[in-house]
C-alpha cells in the first residue's frame, strides 16, 4: 500500500464504528420523521435537499470537525510527525477522507429522502437536487472546506463548526457588507474568483498550520498564526476588491439616481443625487441631497424644482398591480419635497405632483398635497405599494403558511386585459415566478423559482413543462410571429415555440462573444416586431477576461437576425444604475426612439432607423450650476 | 569510522527555562551511546533535537551527514525511534501498525518484525489499548527495528517494565540492536540499563552534557568508575531522583 492509502485506510479504522452508527441512527431518524410530514411534504422536491442537508450537517459536526482536534488530543499527532511523510500523507488522507465523507454523507441523505419519498408515495423522487445550482454546490464546498482548516486550528472539535461560522462571518463580511448596498450588482465571474481564493486560502492555512507547522516543530500558537496568515493572504484580494468599491462609491460624484419619463416623451422627471452610502452621520446627509429636475425632452431645457441640494427627490406612485403601470392608470409622477429635518424625525413632509404630460404641476386638495402625518402612521393608500401578505393554505394533513406576493402570479393579458393566478394553478405550489413571458394568445411560459419553464394557461389553470426550453434560458419578449427571444450560455437565439427550432442571432458592432439580456425597450409584456426593430440594454460577455463585463444598449433587428451592439461601458466596477440603462423600459419606444441613460449623467436618445444618438441631458450643465 | 551523528553547541529553553545548554555530542557508526539523566534532565529534549522532531534555539545537528530539520523524511527513514511511552493510535494492533509504518520505511522487512514478534512473543492482533506497558514496549522497539535502521534511537524503553520483561527486552535490544555500519542511542536513568548497553555514556546535568567514560562496557560487567565514585553504592533506581 502506498502512504495515503494508509492513511486513508487508517482514518476509515479509526471513524467506521461511528459511522456504522450514524448511517444507523440517520435512517432511522430520517425514516421516522418522514412518518410526521405529510405526504406533500415528503413528496416536495425540497425533502431531498432538506434530509441530505441534515445528514451532512451530523456527519460533519460528529466527524469531519474533529479529524485534527482528536489528534491532537489523543497525542497522537507526535506519531504522525515523527513517521517519514506522515504529516503530508495525513494530511492529504484527512482531506480525501473528509471530501469523501461530505459527498457520501450528502449522497446517502439524499438516498434516505429518496427512500422516505418511496415509502409514502410508492415511487421515486422525479428529480434530484432540483433548483440547487453549481453556485450553491461550489459555495458549500469552500464552506466545508474551511470547516476542514479551522479543525486544525481549534483544539477541540466541538469548536470546530461555531468557529467556522464565525471566522467566515468575520472574512465575508466586508464583501457581504459592499453587497448588501441596494442596487449593488457582482458578476458571477467575479463570484467564482472569490470563492476560488477562499478554497486556495483553506487549503493553503491547512497546510501551513498542519504540514509545515508540524515539520517545523512550531507551537500550537505560532502554526495557526502562521496559517491563519496565509490564508488571509488568500482572501486579502477578496477584501482589497470590497474596499475598492467601498472607496469608489465614497467618491462617487452625483449622478441621476431616477428618471421618470413623463407620457408621450415630452417631459422627464429626474432625480439627481450622490450615492446614498455609509459612512459618518454628516457624510451620509452631504452624500444625499437629492434634487428634483424637470427636463423638456424636446428642447433640453430643465428646471429644478425647490433648491439645489435639499433633500427633494422624483418618484411615481403606482397602482399595486405593478404590472399594469404603462397603461392609462399609470402613476403620474409627483415631486416629494421634505426637509432634512423631516426626514430624521418624519414628522411633515409635502407632496407636489406634477401632470407627466404636460410638466405642470396638479391641482391637488390641501390634504393630499401637504399631507401630515405623524411617524408610524400608515401611509395614504395611494401610496400603497401592494407587496406580500400572509396567506394559509392546506398541505396534506397539516397547514403551513406562505408569503404570497400576489404581483408574482399574475398574468395579464393586454388583447384581453383579463388577468388569471397562476397560485390557482392546479398542481402547482406557491413558489414566486421568477420571470413569465406572454408568448402568444393564451400561451404563456412562467418559470418559478428553482424550477422548470412551464407553459400556462390562464383559461384552463392548467400548466406543463416546456420542453423546449432548458432551465438556464434567459427569455426576452416574444416576436409578433410567436417565436421567442432567448439566451442560452450567453448566446442569443430566436425560438421556434412550435417546432422547437433554434435559430442563432449573430451580434454585430463588438468583439465580445456572449451576451447576458438585461431588458428591452417597449410595451411590457407586448411582442417584438418580427420585421422591425428593437431596442435592448444588454451585458456582455468578453472573451478572455473572466472578471469584467461590459453592458450597453444594443438594436436587436428581428429582420437580419442580428443584433448590434452601439455602445458599450465597463461593467461590474460600479453599483448598478451607475452603467446604461434603458429609460423606463414601459414607454421609452415611441415615435422610432429610445431613451437611455448612460451614467453618471447622460441621457441620450437613440433613433431606431438611423442608429444615430443624441445627448438630451447631460449632468455636467448641472455640476456648472452648483459649482456657480 | 564514519559519524552517524553529530551535534554542536546545542541550546534548548522553554520561555526562561534552560533545558540545554551548548550540547556537543558525536557518535559513530557500531557505537551504542547511553545518555543518563534524571527525569526531567532533558534527555527527551535532546534526543527529539536529534531526530530534528524540536527545533534547538541555537547549534546544529547532523545526522547522517543531513540536517534532520531540513531532510526530516530522509533522516527519520533511517531512524529506529522508540518514544518513552506508545503514542500509537489506541485502537492500533501490531499487525496494524505495521502495515501503516511500511510504506514509510523503504528498508522495512515484514518477515523481520514478524520474527521480532515471535521473539519477543507479543501479541499480534491485540489493539494498543488492551496490551500491557511491557507488551507495547515490545511492539515499539519491533516496530523500530524492523526496517534495520541505521540509528536506533530509544528514550526510556525500559523504563517501569517488570523485571522479566526488561531483561527480554534487553536481550533481544542486544542481540538484534548492533547493526552493521549503525548505531544506537539510548536514554535511560537506569546504570544497569548502561552497564549492558554502552560503549559510550554521557551524562546530562542541568543541561549540560558530559561523557562520563569511554570504558567500554558492553560486556555489563561494570558501570564507569566516575559513576561509581558519584553516586556510591546506592541502587540504580536512585538515579530516578
Amino acid at each position: 500500500m502506498k502512504p495515503l492509502q494508509v492513511h486513508l485506510w487508517r482514518e476509515w479504522r479509526e471513524h467506521r464504528r461511528s459511522l456504522y452508527f450514524l448511517a444507523a441512527s440517520l435512517t432511522l431518524v430520517v425514516l421516522a420523521l418522514s412518518r410526521q410530514f405529510s405526504v406533500n411534504v415528503v413528496s416536495d422536491p425540497a425533502f431531498l435537499g432538506w434530509t441530505s442537508l441534515l445528514v451532512l450537517a451530523t456527519v460533519v459536526v460528529s466527524i469531519g470537525s474533529d479529524l485534527f482536534a482528536s489528534e491532537k488530543q489523543r497525542g497522537t499527532d507526535a506519531f504522525l510527525t515523527r513517521v517519514p511523510g506522515g504529516l503530508a500523507g495525513a494530511f492529504a488522507a484527512k482531506l480525501l477522507f473528509f471530501w469523501l465523507l461530505t459527498a457520501s454523507a450528502g449522497a446517502f441523505g439524499l438516498a434516505l429522502g429518496g427512500a422516505a419519498h418511496l415509502s409514502r408515495t410508492g415511487n421515486l423522487p422525479d428529480s434530484v437536487l432540483d433548483g440547487v445550482s453549481p453556485s450553491m454546490i461550489l459555495l458549500g464546498a469552500v464552506a466545508l472546506l474551511w470547516v476542514f482548516t479551522i479543525s486544525i486550528w481549534v483544539k477541540s472539535g466541538t469548536l470546530t463548526v461555531p468557529a467556522t461560522a464565525l471566522f467566515l462571518s468575520a472574512v465575508a463580511s466586508p464583501v457581504v457588507w459592499i453587497l448588501l448596498i441596494p442596487g449593488h450588482v457582482i458578476s458571477s465571474g467575479t463570484v467564482s474568483f472569490f470563492l476560488e481564493l477562499a478554497a486556495c486560502g483553506a487549503l493553503a492555512g491547512a497546510w501551513v498550520s498542519f504540514v509545515r507547522g508540524g515539520r517545523k516543530n512550531h507551537t500550537y500558537r505560532r502554526a495557526t498564526l502562521q496559517g491563519l496568515a496565509v490564508a488571509c493572504l488568500c482572501l486579502s484580494p477578496t477584501w482589497a476588491w470590497a474596499g475598492r468599491r467601498y472607496i469608489v462609491m465614497q467618491v462617487t460624484e452625483m449622478k441621476v439616481s431616477w428618471i421618470h419619463l413623463g407620457e408621450g416623451q415630452r417631459y422627464a422627471f429626474l432625480t439627481i443625487a450622490k450615492a446614498p452610502i455609509f459612512g459618518s452621520r454628516k457624510t451620509k446627509r452631504a452624500l444625499q441631497e437629492p434634487t428634483a429636475v424637470l427636463l423638456d425632452m424636446e428642447s433640453g431645457e430643465w428646471s429644478v424644482k425647490g433648491e439645489f441640494g435639499q433633500s427633494m427627490w422624483i418618484d411615481s406612485y403606482r397602482p399595486p398591480n405593478g404590472d399594469r403601470t404603462y397603461s392609462e392608470d399609470r402613476g403620474r409622477p409627483f415631486i416629494e419635497l421634505s426637509s432634512l429635518d423631516s426626514q430624521a424625525s418624519g414628522d411633515s413632509r409635502e407632496r407636489v405632483l406634477y401632470d407627466g404630460v404636460t410638466g405642470q404641476p396638479l391641482e391637488l386638495d390641501a390634504e393630499t398635497r401637504f399631507e401630515q402625518f405623524a411617524k408610524g402612521r400608515p401611509w395614504p393608500p395611494i401610496f400603497d405599494q401592494g407587496g406580500e401578505k400572509g396567506m394559509t393554505t392546506h398541505a396534506g394533513a397539516g397547514y403551513r403558511r406562505n408569503w404570497w406576493n400576489p404581483s408574482r402570479h399574475m398574468f395579464w393579458d393586454p388583447a384581453t386585459d383579463r388577468s388569471s393566478d397562476m397560485s390557482e394553478a392546479r398542481d402547482q405550489d406557491l413558489r414566486p415566478l421568477n420571470s413569465r413571458v406572454l408568448v402568444g394568445p393564451g400561451r404563456w411560459l412562467a418559470k418559478p423559482k428553482a424550477g422548470h419553464w412551464m407553459w400556462f394557461d390562464p383559461e384552463t389553470n392548467e400548466t406543463e413543462v416546456a420542453d423546449c426550453l432548458e432551465q438556464r434560458d434567459l427569455l426576452g419578449p416574444s416576436f409578433d410571429d410567436g417565436s421567442l427571444f432567448l439566451v442560452r450560455a450567453h448566446t442569443p437565439y430566436r425560438l421556434d415555440t412550435v417546432s422547437g427550432e433554434l435559430q442563432q442571432i449573430a451580434i454585430h458592432g463588438t468583439l465580445h462573444e456572449g451576451m447576458v439580456m438585461q431588458s428591452f425597450g417597449g410595451m411590457n409584456n407586448a411582442p417584438l416586431p418580427s420585421n422591425g426593430r428593437s431596442a435592448m440594454h444588454c451585458r456582455t460577455v468578453p472573451s478572455g477576461e473572466p472578471l469584467r463585463q461590459y453592458e450597453g444598449i444594443a438594436v436587436l433587428d428581428a429582420l437580419e437576425n442580428t443584433i448590434h451592439v452601439l455602445d458599450l461601458v465597463g461593467y461590474g466596477v460600479r453599483v448598478q444604475g451607475d452603467g446604461f440603462a434603458l429609460v423606463q423600459e414601459e414607454l421609452s419606444l415611441h415615435q422610432g426612439r429610445v431613451y437611455f441613460l448612460e451614467n453618471p449623467g447622460r441621457l441620450l436618445r437613440l433613433d431606431m432607423e438611423t442608429l444615430e444618438t443624441r445627448v438630451v441631458f447631460d449632468l455636467d450643465d448641472m455640476e456648472l450650476l452648483e459649482a456657480e | 569510522m564514519n559519524t552517524i551523528l553529530s551535534a554542536s553547541g546545542l541550546h534548548k529553553s522553554y520561555g526562561k527555562l534552560d533545558v540545554l545548554h551548548d550540547v556537543s555530542l558525536d557518535l559513530a557508526e557500531n557505537e551504542t551511546a547511553v545518555l543518563l539523566g534524571t527525569n526531567g534532565a532533558g534527555k527527551s529534549t535532546l534526543l527529539r533535537l536529534l531526530l530534528g522532531l524540536e527545533t534547538p534555539g541555537r547549534g546544529d545537528v547532523q545526522v547522517f551527514g543531513l540536517d534532520p530539520l531540513k531532510k526530516g523524511q530522509t533522516v527519520r527513514e533511517s531512524i529506529g525511534y522508540v518514544p518513552d511511552h506508545p503514542d500509537i493510535y489506541e485502537w492500533m494492533t501490531a499487525l496494524d501498525l505495521f502495515k501503516f509504518l511500511k510504506p514509510a520505511y523503504p528498508t522495512w522487512c515484514d518477515e523481520r518484525a514478524l520474527r521480532f514478534a515471535e521473539a519477543l512473543r507479543f501479541p499480534l492482533k491485540t489493539s494498543f489499548k488492551a496490551l500491557s506497558r511491557g507488551e507495547a514496549a515490545k511492539v515499539m522497539l519491533a516496530a523500530a527495528l524492523a526496517p534495520s535502521p541505521k540509528l536506533v534511537v530509544l528514550d526510556e524503553a525500559f523504563a517501569r517494565l517488570s523485571p522479566p520483561v526488561r531483561e527480554q527486552v534487553l536481550e533481544f535490544f542486544v542481540r538484534e540492536a548492533p547493526l552493521e555500519g549503525g548505531a544506537a542511542l539510548v536514554a535511560t536513568h537506569d546504570l544497569d540499563v548502561a552497564a549492558r548497553l554502552a560503549d559510550r555514556v554521557f551524562m546530562l546535568e542541568e543541561g549540560c552534557l558530559t561523557e562520563v567514560d569511554d570504558v567500554h562496557l558492553a560486556d555489563g560487567s561494570s558501570v564507569p568508575a566516575r559513576l561509581r565514585k558519584e553516586y556510591g553504592d546506592e541502587e540504580p533506581e536512585a538515579l530516578a531522583g
